[in-house]
Parts: structure tokens; C-alpha cells; sequence
């Protein structure tokens, strides 16, 4: 890795790390101009990308993230019964524009049949799903 | 052993003696980083300053711009303010007080 790569690679570590655009301009080109004119291998006079990044966010801390929008998914107090076996007991979930939402959990503990509901193909025994688009 | 010891004082008063050298006149951080060494603190690597000249901008102790320096590259130049000079009398009074007995206490210990 040459100076150009890891100041490619110390720039994409600070947009990960949420640093804000304008500063991450600087640091990166502050770090560039001390390497033209000390010379030296950055992994020696910065470290790695990642641990200078974190270090440089630590000190000029993050933007916010964008604001969530308004609900665009809303499941309460999902409940599903197959015979005797409950699948879904009062899940509830809450998306609103923007966000990204996973839903995880083990083999047969009822993600596919709460997302069926959410997406309105099977009907739940109790409770409600409000889907609102802008559209 | 001796380099993590020079390690962690540097971490202690880095700010300071980076606001110490400032007080003269604005400066940029590979020439703060020549003026350490050449004072005799030792090599301080760009990762261990740029952190903590940031920090000292942010909390608006030393302010910076871009600049053309004469030749050479645009540099982003460092400059004490008003409340970088109260902390830098603050700190580094609390500094001498602090570093005083422990200089007795060594000197006497390593003389005895």
C-alpha cells in the first residue's frame, strides 16, 4: 500500500466512521501535506487507516445522522397461531423512511411469518399493520 | 520500556507544549513536530499530533487556515487564541508545580 492508497483508505475509514465531509477534507489533506514534506511510510508515522481514523474522530467527534422520517412500517402486538403452536406472540416493529430494519433469530422462530404479515400476504390473528408510503 | 514511558508522559503534556510553541507565532505540524524534536523531546509521529492539534481546535484553544506558505505547499497553519494562551498559563503553571517535587523525589532517589 503506497501513501496514495492509504490515504484513500484513511478517507473512506473516516466516511465510515460518520466524520463530517469538510473535516475529512482537511485531515486527509493535512496528513498529505506531512507526507510530502517529511517523506516516511504513513503506516509508521500514522499508523493503520483504521486506528488513525478512529483516533482522529475521537477528536473532532461525528456529524449526526440523517433524521429519521416519518413511520412508514408499523406491526403492534403481532400474533400468530398455527393450531396450537404460537409462532408470533405480540411482536410489534416500527420503520420509519430511511431506516434499514433486520430482522434476525433462529431457524423457525417466525421471521418469514412476520414479514409475510407485515407485507399484508397472510393475515395475523391479532393485532395491526400500518403500511404509509409517500405514494 | 523507556519508549511506552516517554510515550505516556508526551500524552500528558503534548497539548501543552504544542500551545507552548505557539505562543510566538502560528506554526503547522510537521514544523511543531521538527521544533519537538529539535528541542529535545524526541520524534513525534504525525499520528500522535494531528490528534491532539485537532482536539485543541476544537475546543477553540488554537484556530487554523489554509495557507500558502511563501513556497511549498498549502499548510493548514495553527494560531494560539485568547483562550489558548489562559490555558496554556493554566496548564503549564499546573505542570511546573506538578513535575517540581517529582524532579526532588527522583533527584534523589537516582543521586542517593
Amino acid at each position: 500500500m503506497n501513501a496514495d492508497d492509504w490515504l484513500r483508505t484513511f478517507a473512506a475509514e473516516l466516511h465510515h466512521r460518520r466524520a463530517g465531509h469538510d473535516a475529512i477534507r482537511h485531515v486527509v489533506a493535512e496528513a498529505a501535506t506531512h507526507l510530502r514534506e517529511g517523506g516516511g511510510d504513513p503506516w509508521l508515522v500514522f499508523g493503520s487507516p483504521q486506528a488513525y481514523a478512529a483516533a482522529i474522530v475521537e477528536s473532532i467527534g461525528t456529524v449526526p445522522g440523517p433524521r429519521p422520517g416519518p413511520v412508514r412500517l408499523q406491526a403492534q402486538g403481532i400474533t400468530k397461531r398455527y393450531g396450537r403452536h404460537v409462532v408470533l406472540n405480540d411482536a410489534s416493529l416500527t420503520v420509519r423512511a430511511g431506516q434499514i430494519a433486520a430482522v434476525i433469530g433462529a431457524n423457525g422462530c417466525g421471521k418469514s411469518t412476520f414479514l409475510r404479515i407485515c407485507a399484508g400476504l397472510i393475515s395475523p390473528d391479532a393485532g395491526k399493520v400500518t403500511v404509509s408510503g409517500p405514494g | 520500556m523507556d519508549y511506552d514511558r516517554r510515550g505516556q508522559w508526551l500524552r500528558g503534556v503534548l497539548d501543552l507544549c504544542v500551545l507552548a510553541l505557539l505562543r510566538d507565532g502560528e506554526s503547522y505540524g510537521y514544523q511543531l513536530a521538527q521544533s519537538l524534536d529539535a528541542a529535545g523531546v524526541g520524534p513525534i509521529q504525525g499520528g500522535t499530533l494531528y490528534p491532539v492539534l485537532l482536539r485543541l481546535q476544537r475546543t477553540g484553544l488554537v484556530t487554523a487556515q489554509w495557507r500558502h506558505g511563501g513556497s511549498g505547499p498549502a499548510r493548514k497553519y495553527y494560531r494560539l487564541t485568547d483562550d489558548g494562551r489562559a490555558a496554556l498559563r493554566h496548564g503549564g503553571n499546573a505542570w511546573l508545580a506538578f513535575v517540581a517535587p517529582v524532579t526532588g523525589i527522583v533527584t534523589k532517589g537516582v543521586d542517593g
